[in-house]
């Protein structure tokens, strides 16, 4: 296990069964025992990036959320060698009529248990601004009411300001932010952390980044693992698989 | 504790907190006076003036604003598991912080409405309970503290109702139903001193909420004899949602077993 970051025994998973008792039983069983994944047997190496490939649906987010226990399997076991792992889905905001500064605060105050008005706060309140790239006056505009492109910008810079120490980073979808320009922007420095942590899962359907950043691609289908491989290998299969 | 060492962070979250949902509100963060004020204005007038019960009335009014911080706090909890949580609280501490600022938000006009009380009390009612300004003080003191108490209780009280309503999603609807219902059976107008001790015990056990009320009454008629049996179900409730969610930080892993499910 010492060279191995995580490894998934016979891994199952269902949610959880409908209980209202006025819904029929055939209304509830079409759609309630279904595994989302069957059998999952992986093992994920440290040091080492990983993608995650395959249609929606299949049981992408589902595998994340496992790894990083944020969800338990129905059956199966899950072994972790890391300590300070962080899964990122949704860019993170406190409370959306609150501006980004607001926001700022509150989510500083809970990261780092300290006042407003030490150095680490104009240092970290630094990083931000450099991160979300917004002028002063949206700064202090609320979140509602701000642009879908401005929105994660801002979420993505909330996001990174505090993501430190990370032993093993597990991205799902947390790409393409704003315009062409901040995507570009805000790839590369996801990159750079993904480097820092020197472990990670991606899941991203931009075949781009998978086969740029990746060592190795898990492809899963309808709930199972089909395959684990080189990028261009898995890439070529799913690309067929599409077709 | 770690909620009185990062107090400053709390209020910090509960201000923030109110910034936010006040926003657009016209009077803004008014409405979270006037609706307790309306309330006691009320009461006040039906119980001290229609059924002439002079200070009584006040009393009541006095208890039934430290429920609404109950009753809203507890109400409102079954919205505070949600997937967002864990990207922005995912440590015990923080959530410990986070779900206690909640409270907070709900208690802070209590603590600025109950010397407004005592000082209205001193002005017009103090014609039936005539109090010397000095028992004012203690009132206000005492109050006070049972109102920091209830607080915590309302915190210990919450976080599990938060996440058995995740679970058990009718709980949302019914909550409201045992609020009105505990407080209905609570020693506002009456006290539990019937000739029937079964009764007596019935309502003073069955209520989780019965000793605030029974509280407020020994605070303000001084020689009233306190029924001690009615702070054995809060005890039980505290002890057994500590060792169910708090003890070992239990709570952490609850939400995550929840919250995608």
């Amino acid at each position: 296990m010492s060279n191995l970051i995580t490894e998934l025994e016979d891994c199952s998973f269902r949610y959880d069964v409908v209980k209202n008792i006025f819904l029929r039983k055939g209304e509830v069983s079409n759609y309630s025992n279904k595994l989302v994944l069957e059998s999952v047997n992986i093992t994920l190496k440290k040091n080492a990036i990983y993608g995650v490939l395959g249609k929606n649906g299949s049981g992408k987010s589902t595998l994340i959320k496992l790894i990083f226990d944020v969800l338990k399997p129905s059956t199966g076991i899950i072994k972790r060698n890391f300590t300070k792992g962080k899964l990122l889905d949704t860019p993170l905001f406190f409370h959306n009529e609150l501006n980004s500064l607001d926001n700022f605060n509150a989510i500083y105050s809970l990261e780092t248990f300290e006042r407003l008005n030490t150095d680490n706060f104009e240092k970290k309140l630094a990083v931000f601004k450099e991160l979300c790239q917004l002028n002063n006056e949206d700064l202090y505009k609320p979140i509602s009411n701000l642009s879908s492109g401005m929105k994660a910008k801002v979420g993505f810079a909330l996001t990174m300001t505090f993501l430190e120490n990370v032993d093993f980073l597990g991205l799902d979808e947390f790409f393409s932010f704003g315009d062409a320009e901040y995507k570009k922007f805000s790839t590369n420095f996801l990159k750079s952390k993904i480097k820092e942590s020197g472990s990670a899962i991606i899941i991203s359907h931009s075949l781009d980044v998978l086969s740029n950043s990746c060592d190795e691609i898990i492809y899963i289908d309808k709930g199972r693992v089909e395959n684990i491989d080189k990028p261009e290998i898995i890439i070529s299969q799913y690309t067929k698989h599409l077709k | 504790m770690g909620v009185f060492k990062n107090f400053l962070i709390i209020s910090k979250l509960t201000s923030l907190e109110y910034k936010a949902v006040h926003r657009t509100k016209l009077f803004g963060i008014l409405w979270k006076f006037l609706n307790p004020l309306l309330f006691i204005g009320v009461y006040t007038f039906v119980f001290s003036t229609l059924y002439s019960g002079g200070s009584r009335g006040y009393v009541i009014s006095m208890g039934i604003l430290l429920f609404s911080g109950i009753s809203t706090s507890i109400n409102s909890c079954t919205t505070w598991v949600q997937p967002k949580i864990l990207s922005f609280a995912s440590s015990p501490k923080k959530l410990k912080l986070l779900f206690f600022s909640k409270i907070y938000f709900n208690f802070i006009p209590i603590f600025y409405l109950i010397p407004v009380l005592v000082f209205v009390q001193r002005i017009i009612f103090n014609i039936d309970f005539k109090f010397s300004l000095l028992e004012s003080v203690e009132i206000l003191i005492q109050v006070y503290l049972l109102t920091i108490f209830v607080m915590f209780y309302c915190y210990i009280v919450c976080v599990p109702i938060a996440l058995i309503s995740k679970r058990l999603t009718d709980l949302k609807d019914l909550i409201n139903h045992l609020l009105r219902v505990a407080l209905y059976l609570s020693p506002i107008l009456w006290v539990a001193k019937t000739e029937n001790s079964f009764v007596n015990y019935l309502l003073q056990i069955g209520n989780p909420f019965y000793f605030i009320f029974e509280t407020m009454n020994y605070i303000i008629y001084r020689s009233y004899e306190f029924a001690y049996i009615s702070l054995i179900t809060p005890f039980v409730i505290s002890v057994s949602f500590y060792l169910l969610v708090f003890r070992k930080n239990k709570f952490i892993n609850q939400i995550r077993e929840i919250v995608y499910r």
